[in-house]
């Protein structure tokens, strides 16, 4: 086995593997490690490598685009769930940049098999699969694989390579069949689901990725680095968000979150689901569905459920289904019974499916149908109605396998969709930019709609988790002092003050988490984490020296570096906006009842956001922002493009 | 009196943060087959087998060892790394698949309960009012300890395709 620490930055193996499926080659190379000072890893040197490879208007279906895949600097350590593994590329699903972060064991495997990550260009000719092992990688022919759903392909996968420990990420057909929102799969339930990087590796004929981690990861100062992680790893597991999140899972936060009226229904139409006390994270357990938790790599906290359930004739277990899951597979489709819900997240999981699209894609459909706009021959034989689970299932399937019709309508998303049938059927497609919209109740809480309008990839909640507004753990309270001062009315979901301040907050420390590794979960839900425990941790396994305020400082240089490549292909203001439902069609009944984000009320947030960015009245970085951040370069570029913001245009304030 | 690292598999997730830390604190790196506890997880990933030494009182590793690397210990038997000629013969001795082997350094892993407080069970679920899947016990195991961790090694092997319950 070659030496592969000898000039590697500690906890990291100091090499990325390329490779080119057109020519069937497979390169080693090493990482420059002032990279890794710079970036880190994970979603940190994706940023910088996408903004590298992909040239401004590259059509993102063409093999030109690159697909990477980015363990975190931390991972395959005791850090606490440090785990994540970012998967990026040009998105087909929005011509954006996206990353898309996973769980399970795969990350930990990439860096044991002696890769921090893998840059993958070109298409195969016919379908192929990419082995890692003891630092080398080669690449084998796929056909057998090529139809199967999840589960099938891993177990086939691992029998082939005579490993059943080989850890494996792939598609499942509706990678294979193009669909727009196909997930790439890291384990039979660890998905990474948005914005289509699935598509995209089912477009490069890239049906699976094992990793076998035989290897090991060295550092700067085990010891030191061993005492940190402990350390960090009781900070993170005492934090009673932590502990909740053992306990019930992210879906024990339904019955508070429907309590309050905020959890979408019948496509965004009502906040209130009544079927919530049976569709929910406690009935997973009284009814018997929960039979464990599953823990990620290094987990504290162990959030995933395995459930077990059988539904229309046949039985169903797997991992999950998750509060996004039970929004859009679930409440949002108006579902009665649980059994359902658990069905149809397996089956998404091993069809390679987002599950926030699908749901939100079908819902869009059934409202088509309620107003009458669905010609019927599309339609075909399929019910279209609220809280028909079998045709939940079927529908899910026929997205899968693109099924003339209904099928391969539903498999564009809602955008494109709506494109098609028109006659206003965009009005309720719950989507901005092509990417569906994730459950988080935009029109009450307004950090999350500030957070959603300026996410690089969409609006989801997978940037920024801004929760702390209404959080009232000891630690939550603390942060909100300190980035607000004492001032009660920050503390009400619906206020529009100092959300620029906390956004910022979260999305900095959560791209930073994502470079190291660690799960969104330890510092933007368990707001016990702080950036200088991140600094503490990097300090300890490579030896630099680095506090809090730097780690926060590379967290916003990603977010600056995404930005731009998002600018750099013609995003400026207009689109950082919300779904069409949220900013003009107001909650119908209940307590929120008229509630909305107005286009007036989220331009005034955006504008106190640009300038804390360093951004100008359009939404485009000025030189001074980028300069800031280290990135002369990129300043150059879009200056060069005539995509540099204006200082003369930056909005009054600052 | 007998000291060991008890197991109850139906708490475990499967994280391996017990496997990453044990390793890096005997070897300095992290790396799966150099723990001595080792988590195997069903195809699936949704059921989990620490697999651990449990401090049996017939200890039958130490008999096997043709080399006297393992000596006994009130607490548990102790491998002494320097001696161990890496034969094996204690890994197939043990009833339990509790014993490992590392093919880096060529040489059997034993748990030495880290000299008295095991890392292992301080990673397992940090959140410390959550009992783990791991806790240190006194006193030999009793039957039902015994009877559940063959039913362990068995249930591991199988989902390793019948082969060596071995994560690494």
């Amino acid at each position: 086995m070659p030496d592969r620490r000898s000039a590697a930055v500690g906890a990291t193996t100091g090499r990325l593997l390329w490779v080119d499926l057109s020519l069937g080659m497979t390169e080693l190379r090493s990482i420059d490690p002032n990279l890794v000072r710079e970036y880190l890893g994970g979603r940190g040197i994706a940023a910088k490598l996408l903004w590298d490879l992909v040239p401004q208007g590259l059509d993102p279906s063409s093999p030109e685009n690159p697909l990477l895949f980015l363990s975190g600097m931390l991972t395959a350590t005791p850090a606490p769930a440090s785990g994540r593994v970012t998967i990026a590329c040009k998105s087909p699903t929005t011509g954006l940049y996206v990353k898309s972060s996973g769980g399970g064991h795969f990350g930990e495997a990439l860096k044991l098999a002696g890769f921090d990550g893998i840059v993958i260009q070109g298409a195969a000719g016919d379908p192929v699969a990419l082995v890692l092992r003891d630092g080398e990688a080669w690449l084998e022919p796929a056909d057998d694989l090529w139809g199967l759903p999840v589960d099938r392909t891993i177990e086939r996968l691992r029998e082939k390579l005579g490993r059943p420990d080989a850890q494996v990420a792939c598609i499942g057909p509706g990678g294979e069949n193009g669909v727009g929102y196909a997930a790439v799969m890291l384990s039979h339930h660890n998905a990474a689901a948005r914005a289509g990087v699935g598509t995209v590796m089912g477009q490069k004929r890239l049906k699976a990725i094992a990793a076998i981690g035989d290897g090991s990861i060295g550092f700067h100062d085990p010891a030191r680095f061993l005492e940190t992680a402990l350390r960090v790893r009781r900070i993170v597991g005492e934090d009673p968000v932590s502990r909740s999140l053992f306990v019930f899972g992210t879906s024990g936060g339904i019955g508070p979150t429907n309590e309050k009226h905020r959890w979408p229904t019948r496509n965004f139409q009502f906040d209130h689901h009544r079927h919530a006390a049976e569709v929910g994270g406690e009935n997973l357990k009284r009814g018997g569905y929960l039979t464990g938790r599953v823990g990620c790599s290094s987990c504290t906290t162990s959030c995933h459920r395995y459930s077990v359930t059988e539904a229309d004739g046949k039985r169903y277990a797997g991992g999950g289904p998750e509060f996004e899951t039970f929004g859009s597979l679930g409440a949002g489709f108006d579902l009665s019974d649980i059994r359902y819900v658990i069905a149809a997240g397996i089956v998404c999981n091993q069809l390679g499916l987002d599950t926030i699209s699908a749901g939100l894609t079908i819902q869009w459909a059934i409202e088509c149908e309620e107003r009458g706009v669905l010609p019927a021959p599309i339609r075909g034989e399929y019910r279209l109605h609220w809280d028909d689970g079998p045709e939940l299932l079927r529908l899910l399937r026929a997205i899968a396998y693109r099924e003339p019709g209904l099928g391969d309508l539903l498999a564009e998303g809602t955008a494109r969709a709506s494109e098609a049938i028109g006659r206003e059927s965009w009005k309720w497609a719950i989507q901005a930019n092509g990417l569906e919209q994730s459950c988080p109740e935009t029109r009450i809480s307004k950090a999350y709609a500030l957070a959603f309008a300026v996410n690089p990839r969409g609006p989801d909640h997978l940037t920024a988790e801004p929760m702390l507004p209404e959080y009232t753990t000891p630690a939550a309270l603390e942060l909100l002092d300190e980035l607000c001062g004492d001032n009660p009315s920050v503390r009400r979901a619906d206020s529009t003050e100092m959300r620029e301040v906390i956004v910022r907050y979260h999305e900095d420390l959560y791209a930073a988490l994502d470079a190291t590794g660690l799960c969104a979960f330890t510092g933007t839900c368990a707001y016990t984490l702080r950036a200088e425990h991140v600094a503490e941790l990097i300090a300890a396994a490579t030896g630099w020296e680095i506090d809090g305020e730097d780690v926060l400082e590379i967290g916003a240089k990603i977010l600056q570096l995404e930005r731009a490549f998002g600018v750099r292909d013609g995003r400026d203001r207009a689109m950082d906006t919300l779904p069409w439902r949220v900013l003009h069609d107001p909650v119908r009944s209940g307590p929120n009842e008229g509630m909305m984000t107005s286009p007036e009320e989220l331009d005034a947030m955006l504008d106190k956001y640009y300038v804390l960015r360093g951004w100008d009245v359009c939404g485009l970085p000025t030189r001074a922002a980028l300069e800031r951040s280290g990135l002369d370069d990129v300043a150059d570029e879009l200056d060069k493009l005539g995509h540099l913001g204006s200082d003369e245009a930056r909005a009054p304030g600052e | 009196m007998s000291r060991r690292v008890e197991v109850d598999a139906s708490r475990c997730t499967g994280c391996r943060a017990c496997m990453l830390t044990c390793s890096l604190r005997r070897t300095g790196e992290a790396r799966l087959s150099a723990s001595a506890i080792r988590v195997v997880s069903s195809p699936d990933e949704g059921q989990h087998a620490p697999i651990v030494c449990l401090a049996c009182s017939e200890r039958p590793c130490i008999a096997a060892c043709p080399v006297g690397a393992i000596v006994d210990a009130e607490e548990t038997p102790l491998l002494d790394v320097k001696r161990c000629i890496g034969c094996r013969a204690c890994v197939d001795a043990c009833p339990y698949g509790a014993i490992g082997f590392d093919p880096v350094a060529g040489k059997a892993v034993k748990c030495d309960l880290c000299g008295g407080d095991p890392l292992c069970v301080k990673v397992c679920n940090a959140a410390t009012t959550m009992p783990g899947a791991l806790s240190v016990v006194e006193g030999p195991p009793t039957e039902a300890s015994l009877q559940e961790a063959r039913r362990r090694r068995t249930e591991a092997a199988s989902w390793r395709g019948g082969g060596q319950a071995h994560a690494g």
